[in-house]
């Protein structure tokens, strides 16, 4: 196994409003009477501000320092997000909250080609969504957790070089809580080699056990499970904008985030999107909501994105929007490539039940229908629609038009009548009593139509059919 | 054509021509003649959307098709007439040679759906003919049913009124069906790898293809029945069913 940790060390910040980073921005954390920087933005950084900084130091450094609080909640929403966008590359991907994701990424070698392009693909995506990203590969999660969260960017591959690379860690990089740490400084332990070079059972009694497991577990002599991230049955994400969007251009970004988080979500459950919603939120107004339906379930993030961006082109806003949401409405199965060479077009999945089914959900099951001839010789009676599965009898009859009206009606064109009458009468035993002389006419135009008059009123023409 | 060009293209076998491209195309024979001739891929163009725009209803736009269509179903092969304007009259289909249960008739009312559902159709490549009656549409929808049909490699029909004619359309054909002289003819609006002109359907094919006996004789050869005077005498049998 080999893990992959993805440390987003600036996430409460980089999730803000990028548009003013020429100010110096920090994010603080309350601990108890306690209040210290928990990230800052690159300005803030050059004038000196580390994380960790007591807030009265910070302002005593950069006075004009823009601090917001440490929303827990809303950490919790930018991680689950960029949970579901790393199932782009793992199947077993494990969030450390706050702010660390921990991928599987031994079975994916394979599939990306490496380890560099993979990290690649990453880094492509961390750039585009201008995150700072740190990360380490170790063969062990925790210690590749170690590395990502000291902001050593470590690609270990095996467990040798691990414990080589592990002796020379400082003890102050590890998760121990304050009380351990000042033991471990005032006994002379620096370094993890000190630390391991100690009898086990005698640094459980001095520092507890939590201490002794947490280095079993670094070098991998203690198993270490990660439980995977479950995605749900269904995508619901959203996310506040840092600020409102006047028109729908600006949501170009943080909708690129979404589907981001769609496309991972979709290729861990190997299901495409038939239907998403966009859910615009805005200020003390109704949503506005946007229906993306699609002919084939795809899970192409460009072709969603692309097809997103046309609908939100066209939309006019009412009122700034707030946040926006991606929901699915409708999942299914993708269509698969067919891999026989031979089977070209009929290799795209579906069978005609399924076309059939598809056009019934949104025409009505009536709309379906073949035409049948009856047995009948009244025009209305002598076609019908038949289920699919009937079988008709074919009889051949006299010169009759392609198109029958569905109600005859009067003819007040002169036409030229080419044919001798023809005779139906027929049908007095129920309510549909036919007797009609049926002529073959045309118009000056050139058409020709199948027109009748009724014998007990000749003077009328009725237009019954179209030699279309 | 150039007399000198003709004359290289004469001398020149290998010489490669425009139009090779276009009649290498899977097609259905169309059951006339002339119309096989003139079409480039030697009949209905199968992945691509024919456009046909009548002047009138009951000139024979629609038996146009029936040779084709009797050929597709016939096989087995499935066919869908789209929002047709009217029933379609089984005794008459049937006539044509029309296996009626592979002939699927879909209401679907409005353009919109009418789109929708041949795209669908199309896009299956379950179907080998769909035909569609459309009033309302634009470039870009007719482009979405061209690449369908190319997608489900399926010969599609659509019939548009013939207002439409001077709209852009991104299709592979478009011709205008019009009654001349009795006759039934069609002119080439645009055809994707071939030469734009008019074609004169042979009234004898026509009535053929019908099926049943044309109970209307055709007029002896040479003699010219002027449309406007209507005469007593029934007008040569032709741009009829």
């Amino acid at each position: 196994m080999l893990w992959l940790a993805l440390h987003f060390p600036q996430l409460p910040i980089d999730r803000q409003d990028h548009s003013d980073a020429d100010e110096p921005r920090a994010v603080v954390l309350q601990e108890g009477p306690r209040r210290r920087i928990l990230a800052c933005n690159a300005v803030a950084t050059a004038s000196g501000v580390r994380p960790g900084l007591a807030l009265k130091n910070a302002y005593a450094i950069v006075p004009d320092l823009v601090t917001s609080d440490y929303d827990e909640v809303q950490q919790q929403g930018h991680l689950e997000q960029l949970t579901l966008w790393a199932l782009n590359y793992s199947s077993w991907v494990s969030p450390e909250p706050p702010d660390t994701i921990l991928l599987e990424v031994a079975a994916s070698l394979t599939l990306f080609g490496g380890l560099e392009p993979l990290l690649e693909h990453i880094h492509r995506h961390v750039r585009q969504q201008r995150l700072t990203l740190s990360y380490a590969v170790a063969p062990v999660p925790a210690a590749a957790l170690l590395f990502a969260r000291a902001g050593k960017r470590q690609q270990i591959l095996d467990r040798q070089s691990l414990a080589a690379k592990l002796a020379t860690v400082p003890v102050t990089w590890l998760p121990l809580d304050d009380f351990t740490l000042k033991g471990l400084r005032q006994s002379g332990i620096r370094t993890l080699a000190e630390l391991r070079a100690l009898p086990a059972a005698a640094l459980t009694r001095r520092f507890g056990s939590a201490c002794t497991t947490f280095l079993y577990k670094l070098d991998g002599r203690l198993p270490d499970p990660r439980a995977a991230y479950q995605a749900a049955e269904t995508f619901s994400q959203a996310l506040d904008l840092p600020l409102e969007a006047p028109d729908t251009a600006a949501l170009a970004f943080p909708l690129n985030r979404l589907l981001g988080a769609l496309g991972g979500y979709l290729k861990a459950r190997d299901l495409g999107v038939r239907h998403l919603d966009i859910v615009l939120s805005h200020h003390r107004r109704p949503d506005t909501r946007i229906a993306l339906m699609f002919l084939d379930a795809t899970a192409n993030t460009r072709h969603l994105f692309r097809v997103a961006t046309e609908r939100l082109g066209k939309l006019v806003l009412d009122a700034p929007v707030i946040r926006l949401a991606l929901k699915s409405a409708e999942l299914a199965d993708l269509p698969r490539q067919g891999t026989d060479l031979f089977l070209k077009n009929k290799a795209q999945g579906s069978t005609i039940e399924q076309v059939l089914d598809r056009l019934s959900a949104r025409l009505g099951r009536g709309a379906l229908y073949t035409a049948m001839p009856g047995d009948d010789h009244r025009p209305e009676k002598a076609w019908m629609s038949a289920l699919l599965e009937h079988q008709p009898l074919p009889g051949l009859w006299p010169a009759r038009p392609v198109w029958l009206l569905r109600e005859p009606r009067p003819l007040n064109e002169t036409v030229q009548l080419h044919t001798l009458p023809e005779r139906i009468e027929n049908g007095w035993w129920d309510d549909a009593d036919v007797r009609r002389d049926y002529f073959i006419a045309s118009t000056r135009d050139g058409a020709y139509y199948w027109v009748y008059r009724l014998r007990q009123a000749p003077g009328q023409l009725w237009l019954h059919g179209l030699f279309a | 054509m150039d007399p000198a060009l003709d004359a290289l293209l004469k001398s020149q076998p290998t010489l490669w021509r425009g139009r090779d491209r276009y009649s290498e195309q899977a097609s259905v024979p169309t059951g006339f003649s002339s119309l096989d001739k003139a079409l480039p891929a030697r009949g209905w163009c199968i992945g691509g959307v024919t456009e046909l725009l009548a002047s009138h209803q009951g000139i024979g736009e629609v038996s146009l098709l029936l040779p084709a269509l009797s050929r597709v179903t016939s096989e087995g092969q499935w066919a869908a007439f789209i929002n047709p304007p009217h029933i379609p009259y089984a005794p008459a289909l049937g006539n044509a040679g029309i296996r009626l249960d592979r002939l699927l008739i879909i209401d679907s009312r409005d353009d919109a759906n009418t789109l929708w559902a041949a795209e669908q159709v199309l896009r299956s490549g379950l179907f080998a003919s769909v035909v569609a009656w459309v009033a309302r549409s634009s470039a870009q929808k007719q482009r979405r049913l061209q690449l369908a049909a190319e997608t489900g490699r399926t010969w599609a029909t659509v019939y548009r009124p013939l207002h439409t004619r001077k709209e852009h359309s991104p299709v592979a054909a478009r011709m205008r069906l019009s009654i001349v002289n009795a006759r039934l003819v069609l002119d080439m609006i645009k055809l994707r790898g071939g030469s734009l002109q008019s074609i004169i359907i042979d009234p004898a094919e026509f009535d053929a293809s019908q099926g049943a006996e044309w109970p209307i004789p055709t007029a002896p050869a040479g003699i010219e029945l002027s449309c406007a005077s209507f005469p007593e005498a029934s007008r040569p049998g032709s741009g009829s069913c």
